[in-house]
Parts: C-alpha cells; structure tokens; sequence
C-alpha cells in the first residue's frame, strides 16, 4: 500500500515538473514592452512557515546571491504523535498499543535556483528528532487451567526506532524561501540520508526471548536508510 | 530550465526512488514470537515407585488426591487440578505468586491409590523457593518389599454383625522380617463403616506389617519420618515430631461395598519390637517398661494422632519384646518415638563440586553412629547449591552419602559420604570429588513450533530419563524454558526421556553422541497450551 502510495506521489511530481515549462510559473522576470528592463530589487530575508512530513515548522532565509540564486536557511519542523490505546486483532488475539512518534528536524540548508526560475535544488544538514517509542501487550488475560496470565506476566513488547542524529539533506522543489512578492508558496522533496536505523525491540515476561528479533529486525530495516520529506511552504518577504 | 532538462529529471527521479521503495524489505520479515512457559518458580517432579527395587513393575493407573490445608494453591503442571500420573511420572507448580517461606510454609497431602497397592500418604511441607524432586515408594501386596509381609483373611459377620468368635491375624515373620504382629477382635465386636453403619457378611482383611530393619520398609513408611500435621488424642495441634519407628502396620477391612473405619469395642493389636530399636528419650536401646507412643494416620488428611502410650513389655513365650495396645479405628498405625525438631534452623547441607551442570543425585541420610538409614532423597549437587532439613531431630547426629546413580534401585556408585553432623543448627560442606574420567557435559535446548501462528514455545518441564532397556526413570533435571544442561548422559548410549503433561507421556529415544543438542525443534500439535 506503502509504495503504491509513493509510486503515485512520484508520478504526480512528475507531471508537475513537466508544468514547469508553463511561462506563467517561470516569472522570474518581468518583460516590459517598449521600455528597458526595470531592475529587481531582491529582498534578502524570508520567513517561512512549514507543512511537512517531517512536522509544522518554520524556517528564516537569507539571501546570499544578488539575484538571490543561493539562499541560506535556518529551520526546524516537529510534530509529536501518541497514538494510545490502538487495539489491533492478531487471529484474535487482542493487543493494545500505545506508541508515541516524534517527527522532526532543525538544521541549515542552502537553495540553489539554477536557472533562475521557481525550480531549486536544496542541501543541507539536520539534527533529526524522528523517532518513534512504543509497547503493545496483551489487551486480556488468558487463561491456563486455573492460572490466569495477566498481560503483564505474559509480557509487554516495547520497541523504538532511532536514527543517526545528524543527517545530509538533500531535495529539489519549487518556489523561493525568499518570494518575490509578499507571499509565496513552494514546496520540496527531498530526503534525510539517516543511514540504518536503530531498533530496540525488549520484551517483558513470557515473551522475553521474542528480543532475540532486535537483531532481525535491525537487520530488516536496514534498508531504510533515507528518509523522505514533502515540504509544503508558505513563505513571506521580510524586506 | 527546458522541458527536455525537466522530463530526463523526472524520469530519473521516479526510477531512482521505485528502485529504492523496492529495494526494502519488509520490516517484520521473519519476527517469530517465542514464549517462554515457566509459569511458576515452584515446580516440583514426583517418580511414584514400587518400594520393592527388585520388581519393576511401576505403579499404574494412579489416583491422585491433593488434601490439606495449602490444597488450594497446587496445581498439575498444565495449570489444571487434573492431577493424573503416566509411568509413575507426574508434576505439580504453585500457583504463580504463592512464595513458600520458613514463616509461611505451603503445606499438603498427596494420597495416591492404585491396584494392588497399598494407599500412599504423602504430606509435602515446603518452605523454600524452588524446584524440588520427589519419590514416593508405593507398596504392591503381591510383591512386598523385604521388611514387610502381610496376611490376609476373611471374616465371617453375621446378620446382626456380631462377631461369632474372637478372631486372630497373625502378620507371619517372612520376607526378612524377624518381628510379628498380631491383630485380635474379640468376639461380639461389631464393624462399622464410616458412617456408624453396621457391617456384615463375609469381611476380607489385610494386614501389612513393616520392620524397622530393613531400608525398604522404612521408605514405605507413609509420608516419611517428619510429621508436621499431627494431634493429640484430644485433637489439640502438637508441635512437628521425627518419628523414631518401632514398627508400623496397615490395617484395611472391607466386605467389598462398605469399607469398615471403626469398632463396636477396641481390638487388640500386639507388635513385636526390635531390640536394637534407639529410644531417644533415654538414648538407649529400647527395654522392657519404656514407653512408647502409638499412632494412627487419617488417611484422608494426612494427619497424625497421638493416640496413647505403650508400655514395653518381654513375651516370656518368645523372649521378645513386644506392646500390646488397642485400636478402635483402622488406618496406618505407628508404634514410634518421636524427637522434636527444630523448625527454623536446620542444618544447611552446601554442596561444591568442580562442575557448574544440574546433577540430580541419590542421596542418604543416615544415623551417624550406627549408619541406620533415616531418609533418601534426589538433589542437584551443582556447585554451591544448599539445602536446609527442614524440622529435623533436634539432637541427631547424621552424615550424608551421595551416590553417583539417580534413584535407589540405580544407587550407583558412593561419591563422597560426609563427615558427622548435628541436624539443627550447623553447616556442613559435602565436596563433590571429580570423577576419574571427566563428565560428558551435554547441552539441550529445545523449541516448539506451534503448527499454525508460527509462534515458538520455551518448554518448561521436569525431565525423567533412562538407559534404554535398563532401568525404570530418574529425575534428569528441570527444563527451564527450553533449556538444560546435564551431565548425566555417556556419549554413545542411548536414551529415553520422558515428561508428563497432562496426564499423557510424552518419551523420545535418542543416542546421545553429541556435546550439544541445542537446535531441537518438535512441532507441537494444535490445541497445544500456549500455541491457542
């Protein structure tokens, strides 16, 4: 489902850099007939307001290029999320999970408007706050004869997912960090490369040699060294 | 940026990040839920035997009962109180959370019944946390033990129940014993059953005497030795006793519905007593004019009562010594001395050996000056493992032999024997010497797959093993989620263990002919415990 969705997501980019060729969206300049062109003045800061996979955020810009084809920018996103008391059917067998997910990441990046138009490449660097901590259990007791497992003797699987906390940033996008007029909008996507992930996986009671699949699942999830981000940005001229 | 640039880009993006979504794996790839099933840290292993080591037949068909005031908190290993034996071989817990201490001892009764043997009374008394093994010797009639003989008869009753003519069954010296014993119901005495109701027609009664000679007999005394739920024949509670044992008997009548419990008037019952019977209350040999109590065993709860003292007297016809005393119910009778004991500070037994491997052992323990066997006893003598006698004689003097064998008909060879010691209060180190040739050190780890779910179960069970086609079963040791380690197998050999759950035996073969054996995997069928 995972990937159908980001099979989608990507051709939808597609498309939409396909637009780019529309006049209307590369307005970097503004032709005026029968006189000389009229110089731009460029604004040098930005604040921007983030809609990110990765959280809400903000972030502040400078301009470091007359024609503001280079921007620096500072900025963090982050969102908690506690998802508590999920109940999921295992072949009915009831768990009940509670799982907290942080997202989220502050750190500087540069946007590079090669040609000048909407169109950017964006590296960086970040201290990544993502991460996600939880522990399911048995949401009944069971029963054994006359002894009656509570959840807690039975065990409780706790996990967490760590990455490495500094991570390269890189992602193309459109729109300025610094717009032209007094609001704009852009969005970014890119990826963290937060190389493999860290997981902790500790169970309690009878389930305690069910750690044993830290490893495993350490090893599973290797693969996933990137993190993706959408950034949708509302961004506003400062001066 | 022209649109040739910006669909190349495109292109080049979109197979850059299918290759990467692909190139992941599924995050939960190959997770298998393992379980441990150590459900409680009490568990304790039972081998019901024939109390005649030289006939192999075991015990079959038992019916288990547990009484007593603790009942409650016991449980068969599968969580039940289905309590049902296979082989002889069967398994209880406590309930998770019941923690026996010295303070708090968990206390109860184990009456077994099965066909053609006698009923055992078992009281169990723990104090302590932990796993622990038991052997009860059960008593077949057709195949005494040496020490033990019986006599069988049949009374006539008539109608109205009177006894038409005194009655005497004389137990016969047989079977090694040197002393008799001798039942007399007077004429006119009436049987009742349980409920007062009076008995009649033809009455078949058994007699079984045991001596206090022989090991045999000792072992099949009900319950062993310490006695910790007694009263006095007022039905006061005493303090926990040791019996020193003159001799005791059996006594069961029935007229095959009504089993008779009691008479219209006492009978008279006359046991001839071992000379070189100790009497702790003036530590000397027994003589004519000591005392000497008489008990009676409830036979369903497992309780002692003090019903009188005998006096000592010499049969001028055989020489011997003897007490004559009445009974005016039936059950397990004992003519014994009884010690105090001392329930808090029983000597700690240490036992240190080179190896760090479960070792379970046959134990003795004996009368330290005249090597008069007191008890016997399976018990891991891994390195610094302790046990404490619980209500032991305040004032005997024992040693201990270990023997390298695993039960009393496999006795092995003798180890080590320790020095002399007080049971109440000491300590005593017993150093287990390293055998000539170095034990084979065999690891076992075991799992079992659940048939659907794919979940993995750590079994924990007692494991009882043997040479094949050699002897009857001994404790292996307790197999604790899954795993354990031995040194009790010689690589070559060939093997049978066995575990009971459920009431249902389970006995695999192997030939051992490794040092590790820690990849085992049996599929457990559906419907298993812990795969549901």
């Amino acid at each position: 489902m995972n990937k159908i969705f980001a099979t989608i997501a990507l051709l939808f980019m597609v498309i939409l850099s396909q637009a780019q060729s529309n006049p209307l969206l590369d307005s970097v300049r503004i032709i005026s007939k029968g006189s000389p062109p009229k110089p731009i003045k460029y604004a040098k800061w930005g604040l921007g307001v983030q809609f990110s996979t990765n959280g809400l955020g903000l972030q502040i810009a400078r301009s470091i290029h007359p024609k503001n084809k280079l921007i620096v920018k500072l900025g963090g996103n982050y969102l908690p999320i506690k998802v508590q008391d999920h109940i999921i059917d295992f072949s009915g067998t009831k768990t009940v999970s509670n799982i907290a997910i942080n997202l989220g990441a502050m750190g500087a990046y540069l946007d590079w408007r090669p040609f000048g138009n909407a169109f950017k490449l964006t590296g960086g660097c970040a201290y990544i706050f993502s991460n996600i901590s939880g522990n399911s259990a048995l949401m009944d007791s069971i029963d054994q004869g006359e002894i009656r497992l509570e959840p807690e003797k039975v065990g409780v699987i706790n996990y967490g997912i760590k990455t490495r906390p500094i991570a390269p940033f890189v992602a193309f996008g459109f729109g300025r960090a610094i717009p032209k007029r007094r609001v704009g909008f852009g969005f970014e996507l890119g990826t963290y490369y937060i190389g493999p992930p860290k997981v902790s996986f500790k169970c309690t009671g009878l389930l305690e040699p069910t750690s044993e699949n830290e490893a495993l699942l350490n090893e599973n999830l290797k693969g996933y060294q990137w993190l993706p981000v959408l950034n949708l940005n509302l961004t506003i001229k400062l001066k | 940026m022209t649109p040739k640039f910006n669909h190349y880009l495109s292109i080049a993006l979109l197979f850059f990040s299918l290759l990467f979504i692909n190139a992941c794996k599924n995050p939960t790839d190959g997770l298998i839920v393992t379980v441990n099933s150590d459900l409680s840290e009490n568990n304790y292993g039972f081998i019901v035997a024939n109390a005649n080591p030289d006939v192999e037949e075991v015990p079959q068909d038992l019916n288990i009962k547990i009484v007593g005031p603790d009942a409650d908190y016991v449980l068969s290993s599968d969580g039940t109180k289905n309590f049902e034996a296979t082989s002889g071989l069967f398994s209880l817990i406590l309930k998770p959370g019941v923690t026996p201490s010295e303070s708090n001892p968990i206390k109860f009764t184990i009456m077994i019944e099965s066909n053609g043997f006698l009923k055992s009374i078992t009281p169990i008394e723990i104090s302590n946390e932990g796993n622990e093994s038991f052997t009860i010797y059960m008593v077949k009639a057709s195949a005494l033990p040496e020490g033990v003989a019986m006599k069988e008869q049949t009374i006539a009753l008539p109608a109205n129940g009177e006894l038409e003519e005194t009655t005497v069954i004389e137990v016969p010296m047989t079977n090694g014993k040197q002393e008799t014993a001798i039942i007399e119901i007077p004429k006119g005495t009436k049987m009742l059953d349980a409920d007062g109701n009076v008995i009649t027609g033809s009455i078949y009664a058994s007699v079984v005497h045991f001596d206090n000679r022989s090991e045999e007999s000792l072992n099949s005394f009900p319950g062993g030795f310490t006695a910790t739920n007694l009263v006095d024949k007022d039905g006061n509670a005493m303090e926990p006793v040791v019996f020193e044992t003159a001799g005791f008997i059996s006594i069961e009548m029935s007229n095959g519905t009504q089993s008779v419990k009691s008479f219209s008037n006492p009978i008279e019952v006359t046991m001839e007593i071992n000379d070189e019977t100790f009497n702790p209350e003036n530590e000397t040999n027994i003589k004519e004019g000591d005392s000497i109590p008489t008990w009676s065993l409830d036979t369903k709860t497992g309780q002692w009562t003090m019903e009188d003292v005998a006096v000592v007297v010499k049969n001028p016809s055989t020489n011997k010594l003897e007490t004559v005393f009445p009974i005016t119910h039936l059950s397990y009778w004992n003519l014994g001395f009884k010690y105090n004991t001392c329930p808090k500070n029983g000597s700690v037994v240490t036992f240190k050996s080179s190896t760090e491997t479960e070792g379970y052992r046959y134990i003795e323990v004996r009368n330290a000056k005249t090597k008069a066997f007191i008890s016997s006893k399976n018990l891991n003598v891994i390195n610094n493992r302790s046990f404490q006698f619980n209500f032991a004689h305040k004032r005997k003097d024992v040693l201990i032999r270990v023997y390298s064998g695993k039960n009393k008909k496999n006795k092995g060879d003798l180890i080590t024997e320790s020095g002399s010691f007080k049971m109440c209060g000491s300590s005593q180190t017993i150093t287990i010497p390293d055998p000539v040739k170095p034990p084979t050190i065999v690891n076992i780890e075991i799992s079992g797959k659940c048939q659907v779910g794919g979940r993995v179960l750590r079994p924990s069970f007692f494991v009882y093993f043997k040479e094949k086609g050699k002897d009857s079963y001994g404790i292996l040791g307790y197999l604790k989620n899954g795993r354990l380690t031995t040194d009790r197998f010689e690589i070559g050999k060939t093997y049978i263990f066995a575990t009971v759950y459920s009431g249902k035996l389970y006995e695999y073969e192997q030939t051992v002919q490794q040092n590790d054996y820690t990849e085992v995997v049996i599929e457990l069928p559906l419907g298993t415990p812990g795969c549901k």
